[in-house]
């Protein structure tokens, strides 16, 4: 007994000891940081060059690699303007929008973020985010070399809010190998709806049990593509209610995966959903559909990783008659926030993260297809095998692409659960009729999108 | 030593390792997928042997994410663990007695007050209580980590400890006023060692909470040299794009010791506890 | 505080002479303000505040990033009378309580009684029976789960073997949610290891005079074990109720509240609203309700102890 006092005891003499160290070591980081703008300020002094010292705060998430990379980067652009101080704050990808969320309710946003599509129009539309229209033209954030189609996804209203940090496109992956083995032709572009059912069913027919054509997806994202082909959008332009007139547009994309189930052609839900949205866990990775559908392009590298042996994109499905449905996607973005004092300088390390090749040697891609056109076709050289997919599937996709449609409105990712629970699961589980969630869906999405009026 | 005791003993054991057996099943998975190369930890999940020895997952994650590697989350991670721990035990002790021995007035309006707030999700509080601390400029310290834990910020153990001090005679008390102890002497010499196997339990668990506690230290840290080890293991993955499956496993290996050694070191005093002459009424 | 005045202070109270009582009750409230002071302090200078602030956000409209709008019971009405999603959560956060509380219960207690001999090993196998709890709520465990509950998971191998049916249960809207309370009686190591410190409190004597007495094993447990066990037992019952209430992790990291909202429970909800739709407001209202269901299940647990929880030190029933 007197034994675990004593120990105790120790444990907290122990705390108190490391508190210290940790105490000081913080001490020593933050003086050493003095140290090194005091020295910046000194050599400014002699070299001149621009103004006071900047100090940034810069948030991202990532995984290690996305991590290493940008770290090095920032390093980079340190040693080039001495004057500026970029702290790093990363995260996973799992807690990100809370810490997001609490930081702008607490009105202590960092400098510059990391955005995603999703979530652009309701921080834009809050204001927390930069009008960057003054920083293109002053200079400081330089577009010149870059296409207007990987810009237009960061602007609402006019507003550039965002710049895209890579270019993505919607895709479908195979695994050509199986392809070969049931001794059918691989999808090329061009190839429609129709096509998909039956190379599905054939590859499913071949290959024999417990292995399927295609990983289906019933998913907005999906639908949204197969709107677009419709010549029509899932919101109206001032995001109030659903942009399409009929029902039966749904109701006929979702009687496609619901063909596809019944014929054997697409995978049953259990053989996918354990997934998640994990790409290492989809069943193609373990040879158990040929096809995956409704993915990004840049996802092509985390699967050909997990399944070590080669995967192929390729575009989605055409309409018969129907227009483009491909559409150049941002995979994410950096912002500079209203809460931010130095925006300008903010925005001078976005240009600096976009335009210069050797930070783009470090990032090498990790975030997507490069906007710049000078980077782009310097990396498309070094980049490895499942990044030159990468590259070539984005100048595929991007012939076959017209122009994005605006950020989702407020209120999108209600309707996307909505979407999600209601209507694409709903499917794969055989719980309602394609003509049915189509008419649940209006109802419900419309009351959603009408509190934005 | 009998046939049938023998048997009895065998049985015992041979059942438990059975049971034991599938507890610690997801553990051995996770090691053995910390040792898989990328491309076999998903086309191979169910086998608990890999084809190839990688230890490389170690290395790569213990390397960390830049210049900071998981060393620095480690010490971290035990700094506010312990303090918490610490707090913890001193907090809880404390008003657990006050709670159970002494009648004061509002003592149960107080401690229904204590109990309802564990009822409200920590979701609804998280926001509010990041503005509390942000205008006391706390953010991006540990003090909103470790203050909590020292003004009693976590009722269960209040609450466990207050069942405990309930379980025990209170003669023992009445004993020691007669020789001529304080209040606070009764609680020390007389209360505490008698709840060592509490004690030993909420260490454990206040440990384990915290060492394991992602959500706090996400919103308050912001620099990462700050970060602990739960916040270092989700840095791992990202669904949109590669995760470090590998790395991140066999970090959530290294993860683990420490609170295996914590377990292993508390959990004695489970055992020892109190001994048959402990307790004389 | 001095040792005679807790002596007098103690006398007085023994006393109960008249004229004295008011003023060491004065004195008995200090010494008990200094002791829960600690607590005090802290509740009501950090969680005080934030929980009235989260109650005046369940009557806005409060989207985080702009300031909260008086909305009156808008929320309430809508979550009452206009949002199935409340009721599926409240029917699947009820079904996962009375489900895995007491499977949890049983089986932690039966495996601290297992444990709580001096054997050979035992250390070994407690810490054996508490990895599956320190592995919580992490990444890991979340693929772990899935896979074994998976298509080609190790449940089906054992299930074919036997000649059982076979399927992914982990995504069928049957069965998610029996998986999800499977994989909370699985990480049973809290309440055990509380069991276990309860059981170590237990005077050996008791048993041994029992003994003597030739009372049977059932006869000890019965009349022994369970009463003076019965404050601990109470303390898990009360605290595994409100834990169930609140889980989240479990659904979140590995159905994510699917498939169907087979497995939405209302703090996945909750969290759903707030974080992902923005709504805090809405989230604030479905908070406070939760409160008060939690609370009315908390207060009849609480009322029904005084018939079966046994304390030494208030000499029992």
């Amino acid at each position: 007994m007197k034994d675990l006092f004593k120990k105790l005891g120790f444990i907290l003499f122990i705390a108190f000891f490391i508190g210290i160290m940790v105490a000081c070591g913080a001490d020593e980081e933050e003086v050493s940081g003095d140290d090194g703008n005091t020295n910046g300020d000194s050599s400014e002094e002699s070299a001149s060059s621009d103004g006071e010292e900047v100090e940034l705060r810069m948030l991202w998430w990532g995984s290690q690699d996305r991590h290493d990379r940008t770290l090095e980067a920032i390093e980079l652009y340190m040693e080039k303007n001495p004057n500026v101080t970029i702290n790093a704050e990363f995260t996973g990808w799992d807690g990100y929008w809370e810490k997001m969320a609490t930081q702008a309710a607490g009105g202590n946003l960092p400098d510059i973020v990391q955005m995603d599509y999703k979530y652009l129009a309701e921080y834009a539309g809050k204001d927390l985010l930069a009008n960057l229209n003054d920083h293109v033209d002053s200079g400081a954030l330089d577009l010149s070399d870059v296409e207007d189609t990987y810009v237009s996804g960061g602007r609402l209203d006019g507003n550039l809010y965002a710049v895209n940090m890579g270019a993505n496109a919607h895709a479908i992956a195979y695994d050509p190998a199986m392809f070969e083995e049931a001794g059918v032709d691989a999808p090329e572009p061009g190839y429609t709806w129709e096509d998909l059912k039956s190379f599905s069913k054939e590859v499913s027919d071949n290959l024999g049990d417990g292995v399927y054509g295609t990983q289906p997806s019933a998913g907005l994202m999906g639908f949204k593509h197969y709107l677009r082909e419709n010549d029509t959008w899932l919101y109206n332009d001032a995001g109030t209610a659903l942009g399409y007139e009929d029902d039966q547009l749904l109701a006929d994309f979702l009687q496609i995966t619901v063909d596809m189930i019944d014929e054997g052609s697409a995978a049953p839900p259990d053989v996918f959903k354990t997934a998640g949205a994990n790409v290492e866990q989809f069943p193609i990775v373990n040879e158990e559909t040929a096809i995956v559908m409704d993915l990004h392009s840049n996802q092509i590298i985390a699967m050909q990783q997990a399944a070590g042996r080669p995967i192929e994109l390729m575009l989605q499905p055409m309409l018969e008659g129907g227009e483009l449905g491909h559409y150049i996607k941002p995979s994410q973005f950096f912002s500079v926030t209203q809460h931010s004092e130095q925006q300008e300088e903010a925005a001078k390390f976005i240009s600096f993260m976009t335009n210069d090749i050797e930070a783009n040697d470090i990032l090498n891609a990790e975030r997507g297809v490069p906007i710049a056109t000078k980077v782009r076709e310097h990396l498309k050289e070094s980049v490895d095998d499942a990044g030159k997919k990468m590259f070539e599937y984005v100048e595929l996709a991007q012939e076959y692409s017209r122009e994005i449609d605006p950020p989702d409105p407020q209120g999108s990712t209600e309707v996307e659960s909505l979407f999600e629970n209601e209507v694409e699961d709903a499917i794969y589980y055989g719980e309602v009729t394609p003509e049915e969630a189509a008419a649940n869906f209006r109802e419900k999405a419309s009351a959603i999108l009408a509190e934005n009026e | 030593m009998n046939k049938s005791k023998k048997r009895r003993t065998f049985i015992y054991h041979f059942s438990i390792w059975v049971i034991g057996l599938l507890m610690i099943y997801p553990i051995l998975w996770t090691i053995a997928s910390s040792l898989k190369p990328e491309n076999e930890i998903f086309r191979n999940s169910a086998s608990l042997i890999p084809s190839i020895i990688k230890w490389g997952n170690y290395a790569q994650g213990w390397q960390g994410f830049g210049n900071l590697s998981f060393a620095t989350f480690f010490i971290n991670s035990t700094f506010v663990t312990t303090m918490v721990v610490v707090g913890t035990l001193f907090s809880s002790t404390l008003v657990a007695f006050g709670f159970a021995r002494i009648k004061f007035r509002f003592r149960t309006p107080l401690f229904v007050c204590m109990i309802i707030t564990l009822m409200l999700p920590q979701q609804v509080t998280l926001i509010p209580q990041y503005i509390l601390f942000h205008n006391l400029g706390w953010v991006n310290t540990y003090l909103p980590l470790i203050v909590p834990a020292f003004i009693g910020g976590i009722p269960f153990f209040i609450f466990l400890m207050v069942q405990f001090i309930r379980g025990i005679p209170r003669e023992l008390d009445e004993a020691a006023y007669m020789d001529g102890c304080s209040t606070f002497g009764i609680f020390y010499r007389i209360i505490l060692p008698l709840t060592t196997p509490a004690l030993a339990t909420v260490a454990i668990f206040s440990f384990y909470w915290t060492w394991d506690d992602f959500m706090t230290p996400l919103v308050y840290l912001n620099d990462t040299s700050l970060y602990t080890v739960a916040l270092g293991l989700q840095m791992f993955s990202d669904p949109s794009s590669v995760s470090a499956w590998g790395p991140m496993f066999a970090m959530s290996v290294a993860s683990i010791i420490p609170q295996l050694l914590v377990f292993l070191f508390f959990q004695k005093y489970l055992v020892e506890g109190i001994t048959a002459g402990g307790v004389k009424g | 505080m001095s040792s005679n005045m807790e002596t007098a202070e103690l006398n007085k109270q023994r006393s109960r002479s008249k004229e004295g009582k008011l003023r060491s009750q004065l004195r008995i409230d200090l010494v008990g303000f200094a002791f829960i002071s600690p607590w005090l302090i802290g509740f009501l200078g950090f969680i005080v505040g934030p929980m009235l602030a989260s109650l005046y956000f369940s009557f806005t409209d409060y989207d985080l990033l702009s300031d909260p709008n008086w909305i009156g019971l808008s929320n309430y009405m809508n979550m009452f009378t206009n949002d199935d999603r409340f009721w599926k959560a409240i029917r699947v956060t009820l079904v996962f309580v009375f489900g895995s509380v007491p499977l949890k219960l049983a089986f932690a207690l039966f495996v601290a009684m297992l444990f709580n001999t001096s054997r050979k090993g035992v250390g070994l196998y407690r810490t054996l029976f508490y990895v599956p709890s320190i592995l919580g709520g992490s990444v890991a465990i979340a693929v772990v789960w899935k896979q074994l509950f998976g298509r080609q998971g190790a449940v089906n191998d054992i299930f074919e073997f036997l000649g059982l049916p076979t399927m992914s249960w982990v995504t069928s809207p049957d069965f998610a949610l029996s998986t999800l309370i499977l994989l909370v009686v699985w990480q049973f190591g809290s309440p055990m290891l509380i069991f276990l410190a309860g059981l170590k409190a237990i005077p050996k004597e008791l048993y041994e005079a029992a003994s003597v007495d030739g009372a049977s094993p059932i006869l000890q447990f019965l009349k022994i074990t369970i009463p003076m066990l019965s404050p601990v037992i109470f303390f898990n019952l009360v605290m595994q109720t409100i834990q169930g209430f609140m889980a989240f992790t479990q659904s979140f990291l590995i159905t994510e509240g699917g498939p169907l909202d087979s497995t939405l429970f209302y703090a996945v909800y909750l969290y759903e609203k707030a974080f992902a739709h923005f709504d805090m407001g809405y989230a604030s209202a479905l908070a406070w309700i939760l409160l008060l269901i939690c609370g009315i299940f908390t207060a009849f647990i609480f009322r029904t102890a005084k018939t079966w929880v046994y304390y030494e030190s208030e000499g029992g029933n």
